[in-house]
């Protein structure tokens, strides 16, 4: 696996199969080896047209495509076969360029302009942006109960809890619902079925009151969708497509499935890693469309982002005020002020300290990522037509650390508050993430992301995962621990020393908890193993022990045969 | 062993003693009683933990954590062992019960069998705390 360069990278992501793994899940899919239906060389390296003017933030546009020349390069035809980037300054596109192969059987290089890619939940930016024009024309609230908007429709969330459900918890991932990775994937088209239809049907219980932590939800962003829909007395895709995507000249995108034959351009083809080369895989479609459905090209996203960077406007089409972009990159949901929190549908990312957005997404075998810089004026997208352990944020955390757009992480100061290593002994323990489902067989991965806390010298902290990926952390305020060598920050949360929550800045998507005793790996792995072990041997036992019956038996008649013939 | 060893011991299999579980000297099928049902539950809760185990395994090995999206027949069939083991850990558990009780086979074989119970109890126990099983 290509491995990151950069030491200052800002989270796990590079660092581990498993957090991109996960990372994938927060945007929605796995990466798997999948259907195959072919099988060709990786090594596939042809260029698109690129749109590269020489101004902007980065002063010089050459350069900047020689870095991410650089980064992608090394990962086409091992992490991917193809990839997309638009990389925009202000108002300008300042690199919109393709790279390797949209589809290997075929060769077909993969083109900035015309290749679009299954965005996954970078989609959902799309969607929020859709409920922030409803706010701005004064159809939706932010604060108001979602069930006001659903009057017509068969969707209701029930009362389990005294407050409502808001467009603020949908866009900040806070509404309690029970988290469920799965969007609803289906492998046939013919299986997709109405929003409305799907969102009464599969509706997720709420599991926590809305407002208090953070659970990524899938289901969540799919509501606001509908929300949205339900108020404009459309259907999602076509309001979007209407308001929003054909208004930028995003010609290629949509959020329909499959993509109608009469959009431009050609969906790049998913593919899965074998071996030393890719194969091609079956595209697969999300049911609850506003939360992954978007096929986009980095051409239209650069669009996208400049909008969100331009106060609202490309050019003379006007998407949003400036008051309704800068509420929507204003904080929503704070976690703890020393790790990253939730903008309205961005979440924070690198540095706490730095004015970095972005959002992640990926489809079961595309990956993308989408990061805005607000003040840099730096839009950054990149798409893989393959979900590898390593995504596409590693490219953008080695653009950020190449052009500075966050300080490089610092030696942390410890704190100088007493107590520090009765503190430590008080957070050491098993956590388990609230993004992950707590029933489904998808629950089991919760048990590959447990991460386990214990208390080193000096009142430092020392974290594993169950990959073996181990990180030292210093404290710098009370239950305040910066990482050594990173930006990451876990920020506990404690209550008549007990631990309620622990925050984890590279994981905005969620918050760790800890794991109670019954359901700690140790447990877990015990009972498996000896159980398990416990059954083999018994079938093992039980047929030595027929066996030996049987002979003893077939020993026995012959000696009786022998001795009635004597 | 003599000639009177030999109609002792095909007396104390017609009486439950059936060590081999289904079938008795004469050859005539018990699938009906009760012991053969509780060692039956007993092999089968075996064979199947293991089997869904494998099974798993090698669906998500072959086609990927998606299967655990898209759910193609084998990883449906995968998913639902964990309630064929659930029925299998209850017909084991009463087995047992019912040996003790009723005096079925030897003492290391109502020792196995409730072995294979309380294995069977804990097993469907993490099925459901890890989600498979709902709880």
């Amino acid at each position: 696996m290509t491995r990151s360069r950069l030491s200052t990278t800002d989270d796990r992501a590079a660092r581990t199969t498993r957090r991109s793994f996960l990372a994938g899940l927060a945007g929605l899919g796995l990466a798997g080896p999948g259907t195959a239906a072919g099988r060709t060389d990786a090594a596939t390296t042809s260029r698109s047209t690129d749109s590269r003017p020489d101004e902007g933030t980065f002063t010089d546009a050459n350069e900047l495509e020689a870095v991410v020349d650089r980064a992608i390069d090394e990962r086409i035809g091992t992490t991917t076969p193809g990839a997309t980037v638009a990389v925009v300054t202000g108002d300008d596109p300042v690199l919109v360029k393709g790279y390797g192969a949209a589809d290997v059987d075929t060769g077909v290089p993969v083109r900035s302009d015309e290749t679009a890619f299954r965005v996954g939940s970078v989609g959902k930016l799309v969607t929020y942006t859709a409920v922030m024009r409803g706010v701005e024309r004064g159809v939706l609230d932010l604060d108001a109960d979602v069930n006001s908007y659903l009057g017509d429709s068969a969707v209701t969330v029930p009362a389990t809890y005294d407050d409502p459900v808001t467009l603020r918890h949908l866009g900040t991932h806070t509404a309690g619902f029970e988290s469920a990775l799965d969007p609803d994937v289906v492998a046939d088209p013919g299986a997709l079925d109405s929003l409305e239809a799907l969102l009464a049907g599969q509706q997720p219980a709420r599991v926590r009151p809305p407002g208090e932590l953070v659970g990524y939800s899938n289901y969540g962003a799919a509501l606001a969708g509908h929300v949205v829909a339900e108020v404009h007395d459309t259907t999602f895709e076509e309001h979007v497509q209407a308001e929003i995507l054909d208004p930028l000249g995003m010609v290629h995108s949509t959020f329909a499935q499959p993509v109608p034959s009469d959009r431009p351009g050609d969906l790049a083809t998913p593919h899965v890693r074998d071996g030393d080369s890719f194969l091609t895989a079956d595209d697969v479609y999300i049911n609850m469309r506003p939360a992954g459905s978007l096929s986009a090209t980095a051409t239209d996203m650069a669009a996208f982002m400049r909008v969100h960077l331009g106060d609202g406007a490309v050019g003379d089409t006007r998407i949003l005020g400036p008051d309704a972009v800068a509420a929507m990159h204003s904080r929503h949901h704070v976690r703890h002020p020393a790790v990253t929190n939730w903008r309205y549908g961005f979440h924070e990312y690198g540095d706490p300290e730095v004015d970095l957005i972005g959002h992640s997404g990926a489809t079961v075998d595309f990956a993308s990522y989408l990061l805005l810089a607000p003040d840099a004026d730096v839009g950054i997208f990149v798409a893989f037509n393959s979900n590898p352990s390593e995504g596409p944020k590693a490219v953008v955390d080695e653009i950020v650390a190449e052009y500075g757009l966050q300080p490089a992480p610092t030696t942390p100061t410890p704190t100088s508050r007493a107590g520090g290593r009765e503190r430590a002994e008080t957070v050491a323990g098993e956590y388990g993430p609230t993004y992950l489902p707590r029933s489904g067989p998808l629950h089991v991965v919760d048990l590959l992301e447990r991460l386990t806390v214990e208390p080193a010298a000096d009142g430092r902290l020392r974290t594993t995962t169950i990959e073996g990926d181990a990180r030292r952390w210093v404290e710098t305020e009370p239950y305040v621990y910066e990482e050594v060598g990173g930006h990451d920050v876990l920020a506990f949360e404690v209550t008549d020393g007990e631990v309620d929550v622990l925050n984890v800045s590279s994981e905005p998507t969620g918050v760790y908890r800890p794991v109670p005793f019954h359901e700690r790996r140790i447990v877990a792995g015990g009972v498996l193993g000896t159980a398990l072990s416990g059954f083999g041997l018994s079938l093992v036992c039980r047929g030595g022990h027929g066996a030996w019956r049987r002979s003893k038996r077939r020993r026995t008649d012959e000696g009786a045969g022998t001795e009635a013939a004597e | 062993m003599t000639d009177r060893d030999v109609p002792q011991r095909r007396a104390e299999r017609q009486h439950g003693g059936d060590e081999r579980g289904g079938f008795t000297h004469g050859g005539r099928r018990r699938s009906t009683s009760a012991s053969w049902l509780a060692r039956a539950a007993g092999v089968g809760l075996s064979a199947v933990s293991i089997g869904f185990v494998l099974l798993l395994v090698f669906v998500l090995e072959t086609g990927g954590e998606r299967t655990l999206f898209t759910r193609p027949l084998p990883m449906r069939i995968a998913l639902a062992l964990p309630y064929l083991v659930g029925a299998l850990t209850l017909g084991t558990t009463v087995g047992a019960l019912s040996a003790w009780r009723y005096r079925y086979w030897s003492l290391v074989a109502r020792i196995h069998q409730t072995v294979l119970a309380l294995l069977g109890l804990v097993f469907t126990w993490q099925l459901s705390t890890l989600g498979f099983l709902p709880s």
